[in-house]
């Protein structure tokens, strides 16, 4: 009865219903193209039902008042000669990614309803195999489970820009899979070594777990850590992308389908954040601390880096990628200042950038399928005859942008907050980032929206349909929504966060073999005042 | 008797109403707009901000009934941002400082949607243009109300947002687009300055253990904060300083004004209402909301002050070679701007605020009549076309001269009472500098005011008959707007009743409470002595003001060739000064910032591509390298024992190779086989 339970658990379900979708759509033959894009529909659509169910009833959510709907955790063994284990848990941190990623999924489906011409069903199965990859990654709480989901990852976006991407789709798609594979390869060696390591200081008990892991952890050497931290961090740095591992991201973005773009930006980009303050601070605190300074110099000069290049980029979806690799700079600050501001800020910027990058990626598809082109001189006057467009792109713009009131400004001031207790210097020169967001933003935004109609092709736009104004306006509810009332979200991330920060710390001073406050002290040296 | 609890929980709807009026504007205002013409949209837009004036009204009669020291109203809606200590709250207060400002931008306001009526009608963008301002509004009264920093910065870039809207309503031309990127940009960069102060704030008192950006916790701070220091200042001076640096942006001072000039592309009631009533003066009113800040960092105070006195001339010269109707308004309103911040700066907060409230009346009175002129003229906007209107235009004429008098001093008008103040606090600051930079400017003003008018009005018509023939007087709707507020500018400055005529000064006695004030530095002087000391200050100020107008009147209205002569005799410097003069700033900016800026990212991006991006393609390259030679080497050289070398080799070239030719099955093979390597051994090691 237990097991049969753990086997149809809700964590599992939401994990293998995109799954089943997938296999379903590959196995029944002869199915036509609207079928298939219904049935892609309904299942991420049920997924999303399930999702929301998971959030409102597991612990702290508002269903949850009266004991546990809904239990946040399931595990069983799965090798048990190696210690491997089935283990999911979903916490405040995961909540609002793995709601990010079911919410994009149907709306990814929905935004290529008319634009995924052929082979619909192998999209649609790639599509939904990778939001049941990025869920399990999301959920995985045993290393080789989410080293296992973290690789399948890349096999349906693999396909996604190879089979249904632009021009140079195959010289990006082999770019994207080799780039995040060498580094989840040295990823891989850390893992084993990492539990080898830990079954040696625990009398030789094999386990993947993150919770053993993290039991006798503090006691690995200093040095050991170093490299088993530099091997994960390698792997997450490409994947954020951290400045200067980020050339496979602007190849890929452009070369792949608007569907593609709208979930790599949104939701496979988390994936380097999340497993930093997932897996790699906590494991390694040490190496974490010591570390920082490293972070927070690649991420600062990442910030800048990332919008200057953007700003003479011709292509949108250029310019948009490399907006990415300055907004997640902001969130790699925030991570590593290891305060509370800091920490939700940079939880905060991880789901505003899926939603105001998203929302940017669906809109430059929606004027690709339109012109057959990005380039920002083929444009100009658009306004005019595509207001609805216009209107819709500029808040998406301004939400990028961080204008108060909507989803950006919270997470920025917040990341600022903590940055500037740990360096005044970093935290102004990132701040100076909310101007250069606006001049490439706003530039792109009068190339293509103002001036006079300079190409005849442009007078016969037509304006955005009901399909497209809908998943426009769902991206930007929640946009409005985080800009407006942060607090649901705070509220619910803020307890696992503050525990990560304090055990990494606790653990830190462990390590050190020094009183709390001495680490600190010397920790605050390092990074700033936590 | 007004209930002030009713009250409190009504102030929300000073800035929602307007919020409501443009979600109303921006979604269906233009669907019933087919059926019902104009009046669906301007109706319930000039309906929301009178809900808010209303309000304003009935909060601002219920603070006088308060005794003085309790005259605050507060609503707090929610929590807004909470994290750790982080804790910000929707909170609007309501207090004689943010009723001033309330009262003048939704009294102003709703004249200037009225005007607007008029002046949009036949414009296709009516809805999105009325949309805009009831945005502008909501936004402009978050800012006033806003009880802590963050709220005011929603305020702050809402307005700049709207500001930027407006500027571009006529996206079309290019012009206008790049006059309100240009704008936004500008703002973006002072914008930064207020960020980085609310970081300075919130960290310091983070640091003494009670963490808050609300201004009334702050103000009870404000002491303990001087002695906490950052980068070597003391924490009250460099909040002081980010905050105007904020307000240069904002307020069109240098080094950020020069966005403003630019800013008159958009529609004129837009100049009147956002770019020179009621927006623009968002950077005095931070000044005064922080003013507790400033009275603990003098020095700072004099800085505003120099930097203030320099705009104030400098615009004023650069106003005197301008032939656009519009653009001398501007460089007026950034010269305007400047004496109400060196008010602020000399610690005479109250009458720089006093600046605010009268230049709102006048300045707002002289754009909404350059737009009846610009109307009348079918869009002209040349003043040397123009000439003689007083015929056509009477109620313009008539109204315009009234603020042009107010503007440029004339006695017993809106603007000599405030300027008047302004002036003699500066000088009884000790500032004898700026106080005779004031002075000249006050002199200059004097003279651009009588000349635009003059070149307006006097005279003959110089536009040719064709135009002569259409010119007309602008409808009700735009006429009355102007009359409301020509009697606004000469009633509303006896509300500073001069102390010298024995009347009390009802302004200062009603701000003042909500200022701080600046410790007295000199010793105490005779009472007397000051009085006469201010009378004779006023008289000199009479004189010069006098003098200017009537340089100007001799220059342009009596003997008109005069002008032209001395233009003639000087042609280097007349040809400058009209020329390249006004953009002296933004020529150096773009020498200087835009150029080096845009040649670093393109260098930046070539370097990405070349270096960044050429390392992982040569890394590629060289395992391809790599792993074709050992193909090459196992193929022709090695037999027996390096057999198997080469095997792996060449197993890794195809692997490579196949990666290439899109067969990811291979991969998945090897990645299977290598784990079920792994896992063989880990057991086997068990």
């Amino acid at each position: 009865m237990t097991s049969l339970f753990a086997v149809l658990h809700p964590l599992t379900v939401l994990l293998l219903l995109p799954l089943v979708g997938a296999v379903l759509l590959l196995a029944v033959r002869g199915l036509d193209d609207r079928s298939v894009r219904q049935i892609a529909l309904i299942f991420s659509g049920v997924t999303f039902v399930v999702s929301l169910a998971v959030f409102l009833g597991t612990p702290g959510g508002p269903l949850a008042h009266e004991g546990r709907l809904v239990s946040d955790e399931v595990q069983f063994r799965w090798v048990p000669s190696l210690g491997i284990t089935y283990h999911l848990k979903i916490d405040g941190i995961s909540h609002f990614l793995i709601l990010l990623t079911t919410f994009l999924t149907p709306l990814v489906i929905l935004g290529s309803w008319n634009s995924v011409e052929k082979r619909v069903a192998g999209y649609h199965a790639a599509m939904l195999a990778l939001e049941s990859a990025m869920l399990g990654a999301f959920l995985a709480v045993d290393l080789f489970l989410f080293y296992v989901f973290w690789e399948v990852m890349l096999l349906p976006m693999y396909f996604l820009i190879g089979i249904w991407g632009g021009k140079r789709r195959i010289y990006a798609t082999v770019k994207f899979f080799l780039y995040t594979l060498v580094g989840s390869l040295l990823m891989l060696v850390a893992i084993v070594k990492l539990a080898f390591v830990v079954a040696g200081l625990n009398g030789g008990r094999l386990s993947f777990d993150l919770v053993d892991l993290m039991s006798s952890h503090a006691r690995i050497p200093p040095s050991v850590q170093l490299w088993l931290f530099a091997a994960f961090a390698l792997s997450f740095a490409i994947k954020v992308p951290l400045f200067p591992f980020h050339t496979w991201l602007p190849d890929a973005h452009v070369e792949a389908p608007t569907g593609g773009s709208v979930i790599l930006a949104g939701i496979l980009l988390k994936m380097g954040t999340y497993g930093f303050i997932r897996f790699a601070m906590p494991l390694f605190p040490v190496a974490a601390i010591e570390a920082a300074p490293w972070i927070f110099g690649l991420a600062t000069v990442g910030v800048v880096y990332g919008a200057w290049v953007a700003s003479v980029q011709q292509d949108v979806k250029k310019l948009v990628a490399y907006s990415s690799v300055s907004h997640l700079g902001y969130v790699m600050i925030g991570l590593f200042v290891l305060n509370v501001e800091g920490l939700q800020g940079a939880l905060l910027q991880m789901i505003n950038h899926g939603l105001s990058t998203g929302a940017l990626f669906f809109l430059v598809g929606m004027i690709y399928e339109r012109r057959h082109t990005r380039e920002l001189a083929a444009f100009g006057g658009i306004a005019k005859v595509m207001p609805v467009f216009a209107a819709l792109f500029l808040v998406v713009t301004l939400s990028s942008i961080g204008l108060p009131g909507l989803n950006g400004f919270v997470g920025e001031l917040l990341v600022l907050t903590g940055a500037f207790q740990a360096s005044k210097w970093m935290a102004l020169v990132i701040a100076t980032g909310m101007i250069w967001g606006a001049v490439y933003m706003l530039t792109a935004y009068q190339k293509i929206f103002f001036g006079p109609i300079t190409h005849d092709e442009n007078r016969s736009l037509v304006d955005l349909g009901k399909r497209e104004i809908a998943i426009l306006l769902l991206m930007l509810a929640p946009c409005v929504w985080i800009g407006v009332y942060p607090r649901a979200l705070l509220e619910r991330a803020e307890p696992e966060l503050t525990r990560i920060a304090e055990r990494v710390r606790e653990d830190y001073a462990t390590a050190m073999g020094e009183p709390v406050h001495r680490a600190m002290e010397r920790q605050s040296r390092i990074i700033g005042s936590p | 008797m007004i209930d002030p609890h009713t009250i409190g929980s009504l102030l929300c709807l000073i800035p929602l109403a307007p919020l409501l009026g443009a979600t109303y504007n921006a979604f269906i205002g233009r669907r019933v707009a087919k059926s019902m013409g104009h009046l669906a949209v301007h109706g319930v837009a000039c309906a929301a901000v009178a809900v808010s004036l209303l309000v304003s009204v009935a909060g601002f009669a219920c603070l006088v009934s308060m005794p003085v020291e309790a005259r605050e109203l507060r609503q707090t809606l929610f929590s807004w941002i909470h994290v750790g200590s982080f804790d910000v709250p929707i909170e609007l207060v309501f207090d004689p400082l943010s009723a001033v400002m309330c009262l003048v931008v939704t009294g102003i306001g709703l004249l200037i949607h009225v005007y607007s009526i008029g002046y949009m009608h036949d414009d296709p963008g009516y809805p999105r243009f009325f949309c805009y301002l009831n945005l502008f509004l909501f936004a402009m009264l978050t800012l006033v109300l806003g009880g802590s920093l963050p709220l005011v910065f929603i305020g702050w870039e809402g307005v700049g947002l709207c500001s930027f809207l407006l500027i571009g309503f006529w996206f079309a031309e290019s012009k206008n687009a790049a006059a309100a990127t240009k704008a936004f940009l500008v703002n973006r960069v002072g914008d930064l300055g207020f960020l980085a102060g609310m970081v300075v704030v919130f960290s310091a008192t983070l640091r003494i253990g009670s963490p808050t950006l609300s201004f009334s916790v702050l103000r009870d701070l404000a002491p303990r904060l001087q002695d906490a220091s950052f980068l070597g200042a003391a924490v009250p001076v460099v909040a002081a300083a980010c905050f105007f640096f904020a307000a240069t942006g904002k307020s069109a001072q240098i080094p950020l004004f020069v966005w403003l000039p630019d800013a008159m592309a958009g529609p004129t009631p837009v100049s009147a209402l956002i770019h020179a009533a009621t927006m623009v003066t968002a950077g005095v009113y931070l000044l005064c909301r922080t003013s507790f800040l400033y009275v603990m960092a003098p020095d700072v105070g004099a800085v505003v002050a120099l930097v203030a006195g320099l705009t104030a001339c400098f615009a004023a010269t650069v106003a005197l070679f301008q032939h656009d109707i519009k653009k001398v308004l501007a460089y007026s309103t950034v010269s305007q701007l400047g004496y109400m911040f060196l008010g602020c700066g000399v610690g005479a907060f109250g009458a720089g605020l006093f600046h605010v409230v009268t230049h709102a009346f006048f300045k707002a009175l002289l754009f909404l009549g350059a737009g009846s002129v610009i109307h009348a003229m079918g869009g002209e906007q040349d003043v040397r076309q123009m000439g003689g209107l007083r015929k056509a235009l009477p109620v313009t004429t008539a109204t315009f001269l009234v603020g042009i008098l107010s503007l440029g001093g004339f006695p017993l008008l809106a603007g000599f009472f405030s300027k008047d103040v302004v002036l003699w606090r500066v000088l009884a600051s000790g500032h004898g500098f700026l106080y005779g930079l004031a002075l000249l400017t006050s002199a200059l003003t004097a003279f651009y005011s009588i000349r635009l008018a003059v070149l307006t009005f006097g005279g003959a018509f110089r536009g040719g008959h064709e135009r002569e023939h259409h010119l007309h007087e602008s409808p009700r709707s735009m006429t009355v707007p102007l009359v409301l507020l020509a009697v606004g500018c000469i009633v509303v400055g006896w509300l500073a009743g001069p102390t010298w005529l024995g009347l009390i000064d009802r302004f200062a006695a009603w701000v003042e409470p909500a200022l701080a004030v600046m410790p007295q530095v000199h010793e105490h002087v005779d009472a007397e002595v000051e009085e006469r000391a201010e009378i004779v200050a006023t008289c000199v100020a009479v004189v010069v003001g006098l003098a200017g107008m009537g340089g100007a009147w001799v220059m342009f209205g009596w003997a008109p060739g005069v002008a032209r002569a001395l233009a003639d005799r000087l042609p280097v410097l007349h040809g400058y000064l009209a020329g390249r003069y006004r953009s002296v700033f933004d020529d150096v900016y773009d020498r200087c910032i835009v150029r080096p800026l845009l040649a670093a990212t393109r260098a930046l991006a070539t370097f990405d591509q070349k270096v960044v991006d050429g390392l992982v393609n040569g890394a590629a390259a060289l395992i391809r390298l790599l792993s074709r030679s050992s193909g090459w080497f196992d193929g022709t050289l090695v037999d027996g024992f390096f057999q198997r070398c080469a095997d792996l080799a060449r197993a890794l070239g195809r692997a490579m190779a196949s990666v290439q030719n899109g067969r990811i099955q291979s991969y998945l093979m090897t990645l299977g086989w290598a784990l079920a390597v792994v896992l063989l051994l880990l057991e086997f090691v068990r």
